[in-house]
Protein backbone atom coordinates (compact mmCIF):
# COMPACT_ATOMS: atom_id res chain seq x y z
CA UNK A 1 0.00 0.00 0.00
CA UNK A 2 2.61 1.88 0.93
CA UNK A 3 4.98 1.68 -2.15
CA UNK A 4 1.06 2.37 -4.28
CA UNK A 5 1.06 5.22 -2.59
CA UNK A 6 4.61 6.75 -3.69
CA UNK A 7 4.42 5.41 -7.16
CA UNK A 8 1.23 7.28 -7.80
CA UNK A 9 2.02 10.80 -6.56
CA UNK A 10 5.62 10.19 -8.31
CA UNK A 11 3.75 9.21 -11.83
CA UNK A 12 1.24 12.31 -10.50
CA UNK A 13 4.17 14.56 -10.65
CA UNK A 14 5.62 13.49 -13.59
CA UNK A 15 2.33 13.65 -15.34
CA UNK A 16 2.36 17.18 -14.50
CA UNK A 17 5.74 18.32 -14.88
CA UNK A 18 5.79 16.39 -18.42
CA UNK A 19 2.57 17.20 -19.87
CA UNK A 20 1.77 16.06 -23.73
CA UNK A 21 0.63 19.14 -25.99
CA UNK A 22 -3.01 18.42 -26.60
CA UNK A 23 -4.24 17.48 -29.91
CA UNK A 24 -7.82 18.66 -29.07
CA UNK A 25 -11.03 16.80 -28.61
CA UNK A 26 -8.88 13.85 -29.45
CA UNK A 27 -7.38 12.92 -26.68
CA UNK A 28 -8.76 11.58 -23.30
CA UNK A 29 -8.40 14.47 -20.60
CA UNK A 30 -5.15 14.21 -18.24
CA UNK A 31 -5.70 11.92 -15.39
CA UNK A 32 -3.61 12.04 -11.73
CA UNK A 33 -3.56 8.82 -10.35
CA UNK A 34 -5.42 8.47 -6.85
CA UNK A 35 -2.10 7.22 -4.30
CA UNK A 36 -3.86 4.78 -2.34
CA UNK A 37 -5.32 2.89 -4.96
CA UNK A 38 -3.73 3.63 -8.32
CA UNK A 39 -7.08 4.96 -10.00
CA UNK A 40 -6.68 7.01 -12.61
CA UNK A 41 -9.24 10.22 -12.56
CA UNK A 42 -9.87 12.84 -15.01
CA UNK A 43 -8.30 16.08 -13.56
CA UNK A 44 -11.81 18.12 -13.06
CA UNK A 45 -14.81 16.74 -12.55
CA UNK A 46 -18.07 18.29 -11.54
CA UNK A 47 -19.57 19.60 -8.30
CA UNK A 48 -23.45 19.64 -7.55
CA UNK A 49 -24.08 22.16 -4.91
CA UNK A 50 -26.97 24.41 -6.16
CA UNK A 51 -27.00 23.46 -9.52
CA UNK A 52 -28.62 19.93 -9.18
CA UNK A 53 -30.90 21.48 -6.24
CA UNK A 54 -33.70 21.81 -8.49
CA UNK A 55 -36.44 20.02 -6.94
CA UNK A 56 -38.96 18.30 -8.77
CA UNK A 57 -38.91 20.07 -11.88
CA UNK A 58 -38.74 18.06 -14.90
CA UNK A 59 -37.39 20.69 -17.70
CA UNK A 60 -34.69 21.58 -14.85
CA UNK A 61 -33.63 18.25 -14.09
CA UNK A 62 -33.31 17.69 -18.08
CA UNK A 63 -30.97 20.16 -17.90
CA UNK A 64 -29.21 18.91 -15.54
CA UNK A 65 -28.33 15.54 -17.64
CA UNK A 66 -28.08 17.67 -20.32
CA UNK A 67 -24.89 18.88 -18.29
CA UNK A 68 -24.08 15.48 -16.76
CA UNK A 69 -24.21 14.19 -20.56
CA UNK A 70 -21.73 16.91 -21.99
CA UNK A 71 -19.16 16.03 -19.16
CA UNK A 72 -19.32 12.93 -19.51
CA UNK A 73 -18.77 13.34 -23.19
CA UNK A 74 -15.74 15.09 -22.95
CA UNK A 75 -14.30 12.39 -20.49
CA UNK A 76 -15.18 13.33 -17.00
CA UNK A 77 -15.72 10.91 -14.03
CA UNK A 78 -16.13 12.44 -10.70
CA UNK A 79 -19.39 13.85 -9.59
CA UNK A 80 -19.67 14.82 -6.15
CA UNK A 81 -22.64 15.58 -3.94
CA UNK A 82 -23.87 15.41 -0.44
CA UNK A 83 -27.06 14.72 1.84
CA UNK A 84 -26.83 18.77 2.04
CA UNK A 85 -27.23 19.99 -1.33
CA UNK A 86 -31.09 18.99 -1.05
CA UNK A 87 -32.52 17.51 -4.18
CA UNK A 88 -29.08 17.10 -6.27
CA UNK A 89 -28.35 13.30 -5.07
CA UNK A 90 -32.12 12.17 -6.31
CA UNK A 91 -30.88 14.26 -9.32
CA UNK A 92 -28.21 12.95 -10.11
CA UNK A 93 -29.30 9.43 -10.04
CA UNK A 94 -32.13 10.48 -12.34
CA UNK A 95 -29.69 11.08 -14.81
CA UNK A 96 -27.58 8.40 -14.57
CA UNK A 97 -30.83 6.45 -15.43
CA UNK A 98 -31.47 8.59 -18.52
CA UNK A 99 -28.18 8.53 -19.46
CA UNK A 100 -27.56 5.04 -18.45
CA UNK A 101 -24.49 6.27 -16.90
CA UNK A 102 -24.05 4.73 -13.73
CA UNK A 103 -20.77 2.44 -14.76
CA UNK A 104 -19.15 5.55 -15.93
CA UNK A 105 -19.26 7.66 -13.16
CA UNK A 106 -16.76 7.87 -10.35
CA UNK A 107 -19.54 8.48 -7.21
CA UNK A 108 -18.40 11.09 -4.59
CA UNK A 109 -20.93 11.84 -1.76
CA UNK A 110 -20.72 12.96 1.52
CA UNK A 111 -22.04 11.95 5.08
CA UNK A 112 -23.21 14.87 6.85
CA UNK A 113 -24.66 13.68 10.09
CA UNK A 114 -24.12 13.68 13.86
CA UNK A 115 -26.53 10.72 13.84
CA UNK A 116 -27.30 7.51 12.00
CA UNK A 117 -24.50 7.97 9.53
CA UNK A 118 -24.91 4.37 8.01
CA UNK A 119 -28.73 4.97 7.14
CA UNK A 120 -28.23 8.32 5.79
CA UNK A 121 -25.46 6.86 3.53
CA UNK A 122 -27.92 4.02 2.46
CA UNK A 123 -30.37 6.69 1.07
CA UNK A 124 -28.03 8.50 -0.36
CA UNK A 125 -26.85 5.17 -2.27
CA UNK A 126 -30.44 4.42 -3.29
CA UNK A 127 -30.75 8.47 -4.18
CA UNK A 128 -27.63 7.70 -6.88
CA UNK A 129 -28.36 4.40 -7.70
CA UNK A 130 -24.77 2.86 -7.53
CA UNK A 131 -24.21 -0.63 -6.02
CA UNK A 132 -21.61 0.95 -3.81
CA UNK A 133 -20.39 4.48 -3.70
CA UNK A 134 -16.19 5.23 -5.06
CA UNK A 135 -15.69 7.88 -2.16
CA UNK A 136 -17.75 8.68 0.67
CA UNK A 137 -16.56 12.05 2.51
CA UNK A 138 -16.89 13.25 6.38
CA UNK A 139 -18.74 16.21 5.00
CA UNK A 140 -17.32 19.53 7.06
CA UNK A 141 -15.88 17.18 9.47
CA UNK A 142 -19.17 16.65 11.01
CA UNK A 143 -19.29 14.94 13.74
CA UNK A 144 -16.18 12.71 12.12
CA UNK A 145 -15.07 10.89 15.49
CA UNK A 146 -17.74 8.89 14.62
CA UNK A 147 -18.89 9.08 10.81
CA UNK A 148 -14.84 8.52 9.75
CA UNK A 149 -14.64 4.94 11.68
CA UNK A 150 -17.95 4.06 10.17
CA UNK A 151 -16.43 4.92 6.74
CA UNK A 152 -13.53 2.78 7.08
CA UNK A 153 -15.46 0.20 8.25
CA UNK A 154 -17.83 0.39 5.29
CA UNK A 155 -14.63 0.38 3.14
CA UNK A 156 -13.14 -2.88 5.03
CA UNK A 157 -16.63 -5.19 4.34
CA UNK A 158 -16.20 -3.49 0.91
CA UNK A 159 -19.08 -1.32 0.53
CA UNK A 160 -17.40 1.65 -0.09
CA UNK A 161 -13.86 2.33 -1.98
CA UNK A 162 -12.36 5.45 -0.96
CA UNK A 163 -12.81 7.61 2.57
CA UNK A 164 -12.10 11.10 2.80
CA UNK A 165 -13.16 14.01 4.44
CA UNK A 166 -14.55 17.36 3.27
CA UNK A 167 -13.84 21.41 4.29
CA UNK A 168 -14.31 24.73 2.78
CA UNK A 169 -12.68 28.26 2.46
CA UNK A 170 -10.05 27.50 4.83
CA UNK A 171 -12.01 25.94 7.82
CA UNK A 172 -10.71 23.54 10.29
CA UNK A 173 -7.34 23.59 8.42
CA UNK A 174 -5.82 22.32 11.59
CA UNK A 175 -8.01 19.82 12.01
CA UNK A 176 -7.37 18.64 8.83
CA UNK A 177 -3.64 18.70 9.22
CA UNK A 178 -3.88 16.85 12.12
CA UNK A 179 -6.05 14.25 10.49
CA UNK A 180 -3.81 13.89 7.58
CA UNK A 181 -0.96 13.13 9.88
CA UNK A 182 -2.53 10.60 12.14
CA UNK A 183 -4.41 8.19 10.51
CA UNK A 184 -2.56 4.91 9.42
CA UNK A 185 -3.16 3.81 6.76
CA UNK A 186 -3.82 7.52 5.71
CA UNK A 187 -7.49 8.96 4.29
CA UNK A 188 -7.60 7.88 0.63
CA UNK A 189 -9.04 11.74 -0.08
CA UNK A 190 -9.27 15.28 1.42
CA UNK A 191 -12.06 18.07 -0.32
CA UNK A 192 -10.74 21.46 0.16
CA UNK A 193 -11.44 24.94 -1.66
CA UNK A 194 -8.34 25.76 -3.55
CA UNK A 195 -8.35 29.10 -6.18
CA UNK A 196 -6.12 31.28 -7.50
CA UNK A 197 -7.21 33.88 -4.88
CA UNK A 198 -7.89 31.28 -1.94
CA UNK A 199 -4.33 29.68 -1.98
CA UNK A 200 -4.06 28.70 2.22
CA UNK A 201 -4.00 25.55 0.98
CA UNK A 202 -0.18 25.60 -0.18
CA UNK A 203 1.16 26.72 3.25
CA UNK A 204 0.61 22.92 4.58
CA UNK A 205 -2.50 21.13 3.69
CA UNK A 206 -1.14 20.40 -0.21
CA UNK A 207 2.22 19.68 0.53
CA UNK A 208 0.94 16.94 3.44
CA UNK A 209 -0.93 15.57 0.54
CA UNK A 210 1.83 14.89 -0.91
CA UNK A 211 3.45 13.45 1.52
CA UNK A 212 1.45 11.22 3.09
CA UNK A 213 -0.49 10.19 -0.54
CA UNK A 214 -3.51 11.68 -0.11
CA UNK A 215 -5.91 12.59 -3.13
CA UNK A 216 -7.00 15.74 -3.02
CA UNK A 217 -10.17 17.27 -4.76
CA UNK A 218 -10.46 21.31 -4.80
CA UNK A 219 -14.02 22.23 -4.16
CA UNK A 220 -15.16 26.16 -4.58
CA UNK A 221 -12.77 26.53 -8.29
CA UNK A 222 -15.03 29.70 -8.77
CA UNK A 223 -16.06 30.93 -5.59
CA UNK A 224 -19.15 29.79 -6.52
CA UNK A 225 -19.28 31.91 -9.65
CA UNK A 226 -17.98 34.90 -7.75
CA UNK A 227 -14.44 34.97 -8.89
CA UNK A 228 -15.60 34.08 -12.88
CA UNK A 229 -18.41 37.51 -12.37
CA UNK A 230 -15.22 39.53 -11.26
CA UNK A 231 -12.82 38.52 -13.89
CA UNK A 232 -15.58 38.72 -16.82
CA UNK A 233 -15.34 41.28 -19.14
CA UNK A 234 -11.64 41.77 -18.70
CA UNK A 235 -9.52 40.34 -21.62
CA UNK A 236 -7.37 37.02 -20.95
CA UNK A 237 -3.42 37.91 -20.59
CA UNK A 238 -1.22 36.82 -22.64
CA UNK A 239 -0.16 33.69 -21.30
CA UNK A 240 -3.84 31.97 -21.54
CA UNK A 241 -3.03 31.28 -25.21
CA UNK A 242 0.30 29.69 -24.01
CA UNK A 243 -1.78 27.09 -22.28
CA UNK A 244 -4.28 26.82 -24.54
CA UNK A 245 -6.99 28.64 -22.59
CA UNK A 246 -10.37 30.48 -24.29
CA UNK A 247 -11.96 31.91 -21.08
CA UNK A 248 -11.10 32.49 -17.62
CA UNK A 249 -13.02 29.23 -15.80
CA UNK A 250 -10.30 27.11 -18.25
CA UNK A 251 -7.75 29.82 -16.67
CA UNK A 252 -8.51 29.20 -13.12
CA UNK A 253 -9.25 25.45 -13.70
CA UNK A 254 -5.51 24.97 -15.16
CA UNK A 255 -3.81 26.73 -12.23
CA UNK A 256 -5.60 24.64 -10.04
CA UNK A 257 -5.22 21.33 -11.40
CA UNK A 258 -1.43 22.14 -12.74
CA UNK A 259 -0.60 22.38 -8.67
CA UNK A 260 0.84 18.28 -8.51
CA UNK A 261 -0.84 18.00 -5.25
CA UNK A 262 -4.44 18.62 -6.57
CA UNK A 263 -6.20 15.00 -7.72
CA UNK A 264 -8.89 16.76 -9.29
CA UNK A 265 -11.18 19.87 -9.00
CA UNK A 266 -14.84 19.92 -9.04
CA UNK A 267 -16.52 22.90 -10.77
CA UNK A 268 -20.23 22.85 -10.60
CA UNK A 269 -22.46 24.24 -13.36
CA UNK A 270 -25.99 24.68 -14.80
CA UNK A 271 -24.96 25.09 -18.34
CA UNK A 272 -24.36 22.10 -20.35
CA UNK A 273 -21.64 23.92 -22.96
CA UNK A 274 -20.08 25.00 -19.34
CA UNK A 275 -19.68 21.64 -18.84
CA UNK A 276 -17.81 20.92 -21.73
CA UNK A 277 -15.61 24.44 -21.54
CA UNK A 278 -14.73 23.07 -18.12
CA UNK A 279 -13.57 19.93 -19.26
CA UNK A 280 -11.53 21.18 -21.82
CA UNK A 281 -8.83 22.42 -19.38
CA UNK A 282 -8.45 19.09 -18.28
CA UNK A 283 -5.89 19.18 -21.30
CA UNK A 284 -1.92 19.89 -21.70
CA UNK A 285 -0.39 21.89 -21.66
CA UNK A 286 -0.42 23.25 -17.92
CA UNK A 287 1.37 25.84 -16.84
CA UNK A 288 4.71 25.53 -15.26
CA UNK A 289 5.57 26.53 -11.62
CA UNK A 290 6.92 29.98 -12.79
CA UNK A 291 3.40 30.34 -14.80
CA UNK A 292 1.44 29.44 -11.98
CA UNK A 293 2.57 31.99 -9.83
CA UNK A 294 1.76 34.96 -12.62
CA UNK A 295 -1.64 33.40 -13.34
CA UNK A 296 -1.93 34.14 -9.37
CA UNK A 297 -0.88 37.31 -9.32
CA UNK A 298 -3.03 38.73 -12.52
CA UNK A 299 -6.26 36.77 -11.04
CA UNK A 300 -5.68 38.02 -7.85
CA UNK A 301 -5.17 41.94 -9.10
CA UNK A 302 -8.13 41.53 -11.86
CA UNK A 303 -10.83 40.20 -9.62
CA UNK B 1 -24.89 24.57 14.35
CA UNK B 2 -21.79 23.81 11.75
CA UNK B 3 -18.32 24.53 13.52
CA UNK B 4 -16.68 27.47 13.46
CA UNK B 5 -19.98 29.12 12.56
CA UNK B 6 -19.16 32.47 13.14
CA UNK B 7 -17.11 32.45 9.57
CA UNK B 8 -20.62 31.81 8.20
CA UNK B 9 -22.32 34.52 5.64
CA UNK B 10 -26.02 34.18 5.46
CA UNK B 11 -25.36 33.16 1.48
CA UNK B 12 -23.66 30.07 2.63
CA UNK B 13 -27.25 28.94 3.53
CA UNK B 14 -29.02 29.76 0.39
CA UNK B 15 -29.34 26.87 -0.86
CA UNK B 16 -31.10 26.96 -4.29
CA UNK B 17 -30.71 29.64 -7.43
CA UNK B 18 -33.09 32.65 -7.88
CA UNK B 19 -33.47 31.05 -11.06
CA UNK B 20 -34.81 27.45 -9.21
CA UNK B 21 -36.56 29.73 -6.36
CA UNK B 22 -38.98 31.53 -9.30
CA UNK B 23 -39.38 28.55 -11.62
CA UNK B 24 -40.58 26.74 -8.17
CA UNK B 25 -43.54 29.44 -7.67
CA UNK B 26 -44.19 29.72 -10.94
CA UNK B 27 -44.95 25.74 -11.26
CA UNK B 28 -46.78 25.88 -7.74
CA UNK B 29 -49.03 28.53 -9.43
CA UNK B 30 -49.37 26.49 -12.57
CA UNK B 31 -50.42 22.77 -10.83
CA UNK B 32 -52.68 24.76 -8.01
CA UNK B 33 -54.79 26.93 -10.47
CA UNK B 34 -56.70 28.92 -9.34
CA UNK B 35 -54.71 29.30 -6.78
CA UNK B 36 -53.98 33.03 -7.55
CA UNK B 37 -57.58 34.05 -7.94
CA UNK B 38 -58.28 32.25 -4.14
CA UNK B 39 -55.22 34.52 -2.86
CA UNK B 40 -57.27 37.70 -4.56
CA UNK B 41 -60.78 36.44 -2.76
CA UNK B 42 -58.92 35.97 0.27
CA UNK B 43 -57.41 39.29 0.35
CA UNK B 44 -60.43 41.00 -0.66
CA UNK B 45 -62.66 38.65 1.89
CA UNK B 46 -59.82 39.43 4.67
CA UNK B 47 -59.72 43.32 4.36
CA UNK B 48 -63.80 42.66 4.90
CA UNK B 49 -64.10 40.73 7.62
CA UNK B 50 -61.08 42.58 9.37
CA UNK B 51 -62.58 46.21 9.03
CA UNK B 52 -65.66 44.31 10.47
CA UNK B 53 -64.07 42.77 13.34
CA UNK B 54 -62.04 46.44 14.16
CA UNK B 55 -65.47 48.15 14.09
CA UNK B 56 -67.21 49.39 17.46
CA UNK B 57 -69.76 47.40 17.27
CA UNK B 58 -67.95 43.90 16.57
CA UNK B 59 -69.47 40.90 17.71
CA UNK B 60 -67.75 37.64 18.48
CA UNK B 61 -68.18 36.58 15.37
CA UNK B 62 -66.68 38.63 13.52
CA UNK B 63 -63.51 38.08 15.66
CA UNK B 64 -63.92 34.68 14.69
CA UNK B 65 -64.56 34.77 10.88
CA UNK B 66 -61.24 36.40 10.60
CA UNK B 67 -59.50 33.82 12.61
CA UNK B 68 -60.79 31.09 10.37
CA UNK B 69 -59.75 32.72 7.35
CA UNK B 70 -55.93 33.76 8.71
CA UNK B 71 -56.02 29.92 10.00
CA UNK B 72 -56.95 28.78 6.70
CA UNK B 73 -54.47 30.80 4.91
CA UNK B 74 -51.47 29.71 6.78
CA UNK B 75 -52.16 26.28 7.11
CA UNK B 76 -52.46 26.25 2.98
CA UNK B 77 -49.19 27.71 2.86
CA UNK B 78 -47.63 25.69 5.47
CA UNK B 79 -49.16 22.45 4.70
CA UNK B 80 -48.72 22.72 1.06
CA UNK B 81 -46.72 25.19 -0.45
CA UNK B 82 -43.85 24.97 2.43
CA UNK B 83 -44.45 21.26 2.51
CA UNK B 84 -44.90 19.99 -0.36
CA UNK B 85 -43.04 22.19 -2.34
CA UNK B 86 -40.68 24.73 -0.79
CA UNK B 87 -39.71 21.60 0.91
CA UNK B 88 -38.39 19.58 -2.19
CA UNK B 89 -35.24 22.42 -3.10
CA UNK B 90 -35.17 23.84 1.21
CA UNK B 91 -33.75 22.08 3.96
CA UNK B 92 -36.00 24.47 5.97
CA UNK B 93 -38.87 23.96 4.10
CA UNK B 94 -40.18 21.15 6.66
CA UNK B 95 -39.67 23.57 9.22
CA UNK B 96 -41.14 26.84 7.40
CA UNK B 97 -44.06 24.36 7.12
CA UNK B 98 -44.67 23.71 10.53
CA UNK B 99 -44.03 27.20 11.54
CA UNK B 100 -46.95 28.06 9.47
CA UNK B 101 -49.41 25.24 10.37
CA UNK B 102 -48.30 26.12 14.17
CA UNK B 103 -49.48 29.43 13.59
CA UNK B 104 -52.87 28.44 11.39
CA UNK B 105 -53.64 26.25 14.45
CA UNK B 106 -53.34 29.15 16.71
CA UNK B 107 -55.61 31.06 14.94
CA UNK B 108 -58.08 28.40 14.95
CA UNK B 109 -57.78 28.10 18.43
CA UNK B 110 -58.21 31.32 19.13
CA UNK B 111 -61.15 31.70 16.61
CA UNK B 112 -63.10 28.29 18.07
CA UNK B 113 -62.17 29.39 21.65
CA UNK B 114 -63.88 31.38 23.82
CA UNK B 115 -65.72 34.25 23.13
CA UNK B 116 -63.20 37.30 23.68
CA UNK B 117 -63.74 39.42 26.39
CA UNK B 118 -65.30 42.76 25.52
CA UNK B 119 -62.37 44.56 24.90
CA UNK B 120 -61.01 48.08 23.95
CA UNK B 121 -60.10 48.80 20.52
CA UNK B 122 -56.06 50.04 19.92
CA UNK B 123 -56.42 52.33 17.27
CA UNK B 124 -52.66 52.67 16.82
CA UNK B 125 -52.68 49.12 16.83
CA UNK B 126 -55.21 48.90 14.21
CA UNK B 127 -53.48 51.60 11.98
CA UNK B 128 -50.14 49.75 12.19
CA UNK B 129 -51.79 46.75 11.21
CA UNK B 130 -53.25 48.32 8.09
CA UNK B 131 -50.62 49.53 7.00
CA UNK B 132 -48.58 46.35 7.28
CA UNK B 133 -51.56 44.68 5.42
CA UNK B 134 -51.61 47.35 3.16
CA UNK B 135 -47.68 46.45 2.89
CA UNK B 136 -48.43 42.48 2.76
CA UNK B 137 -51.19 42.33 0.29
CA UNK B 138 -50.13 44.70 -2.17
CA UNK B 139 -46.22 44.65 -1.36
CA UNK B 140 -44.92 41.26 -2.97
CA UNK B 141 -47.52 41.27 -5.42
CA UNK B 142 -46.26 44.88 -6.92
CA UNK B 143 -42.18 43.96 -6.65
CA UNK B 144 -43.19 41.52 -8.59
CA UNK B 145 -45.24 43.12 -11.25
CA UNK B 146 -42.60 46.10 -11.32
CA UNK B 147 -39.80 43.04 -11.81
CA UNK B 148 -41.44 42.09 -14.75
CA UNK B 149 -42.59 38.85 -13.17
CA UNK B 150 -45.22 36.72 -14.59
CA UNK B 151 -48.83 36.12 -13.12
CA UNK B 152 -47.47 32.82 -12.22
CA UNK B 153 -45.09 34.59 -10.15
CA UNK B 154 -46.97 37.12 -8.29
CA UNK B 155 -47.45 36.70 -4.66
CA UNK B 156 -50.82 36.79 -3.20
CA UNK B 157 -52.30 36.61 0.37
CA UNK B 158 -52.95 32.98 1.03
CA UNK B 159 -51.16 31.69 -1.68
CA UNK B 160 -47.39 32.37 -1.12
CA UNK B 161 -45.83 32.48 2.17
CA UNK B 162 -44.49 36.71 2.27
CA UNK B 163 -48.22 37.91 1.67
CA UNK B 164 -49.95 35.75 3.88
CA UNK B 165 -47.13 36.36 7.05
CA UNK B 166 -46.71 40.54 6.58
CA UNK B 167 -50.39 40.62 5.06
CA UNK B 168 -51.66 37.62 8.06
CA UNK B 169 -50.15 40.04 10.81
CA UNK B 170 -51.67 43.10 9.40
CA UNK B 171 -54.64 42.30 9.05
CA UNK B 172 -54.81 40.35 12.70
CA UNK B 173 -53.57 43.66 14.23
CA UNK B 174 -56.20 45.51 12.36
CA UNK B 175 -59.10 43.08 13.58
CA UNK B 176 -57.96 42.61 17.07
CA UNK B 177 -55.66 44.82 18.38
CA UNK B 178 -53.29 42.68 18.74
CA UNK B 179 -54.91 40.23 20.76
CA UNK B 180 -54.14 37.78 22.00
CA UNK B 181 -50.40 37.79 22.34
CA UNK B 182 -49.47 34.61 21.15
CA UNK B 183 -50.25 35.42 17.70
CA UNK B 184 -47.58 37.61 17.21
CA UNK B 185 -43.90 35.39 17.57
CA UNK B 186 -44.82 33.42 15.05
CA UNK B 187 -45.31 35.92 11.99
CA UNK B 188 -42.60 37.80 13.06
CA UNK B 189 -39.99 34.94 12.39
CA UNK B 190 -41.85 34.48 8.88
CA UNK B 191 -41.93 37.76 8.02
CA UNK B 192 -37.70 38.04 9.33
CA UNK B 193 -37.13 34.45 7.19
CA UNK B 194 -38.84 35.90 4.49
CA UNK B 195 -37.03 39.33 3.84
CA UNK B 196 -33.66 37.31 4.23
CA UNK B 197 -34.74 34.75 1.50
CA UNK B 198 -35.69 37.77 -0.72
CA UNK B 199 -32.28 39.60 -0.04
CA UNK B 200 -30.39 36.67 -0.61
CA UNK B 201 -31.98 36.10 -3.89
CA UNK B 202 -31.59 39.02 -5.02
Amino acid sequence: MQRRRLLGHTAALVGAAFARPSFGAATGPLTRQVPSSGEALPVVGLGTWITFNVGRDPAARERCAQVLEQFLAAGGRLVDSSPMYGSAQGVVGDALTRLDARARVFSADKVWTSGDGATQAEQSRRLWGVQRFDLLQVHNLLAWQTQLPLLLRMKEEGRLRHVGITTSEGRRHGDFEQLMRSRTPPLDFVQLTYNPVDRQAEQRLLPLALERGIAVLANRPFRQGDLLAALRGQALPGWAAEIGCRTWAQAVLKFIVSHPAVTCAIPATSNPAHASENMAAAHAPLPDPALRARIAQDVARMA
Amino acid sequence: MPSEWWTYGLADFLMFSPTTWWRLVARYHDALWPVQWAGLAMSVAGVSLAWRAGQPGATPRDARRVGVLLATAWCWVGLVFHAQWHATINLAGPWLAALFALQGLLHLLDALGPAPAARQRHRATQGLGWGLAAAGLLGPALLGALAGRSWGQIELFGAMPDPTALGGLGLWLAARSGRPWWLLPLPVLAIAYGLLLRWLLG
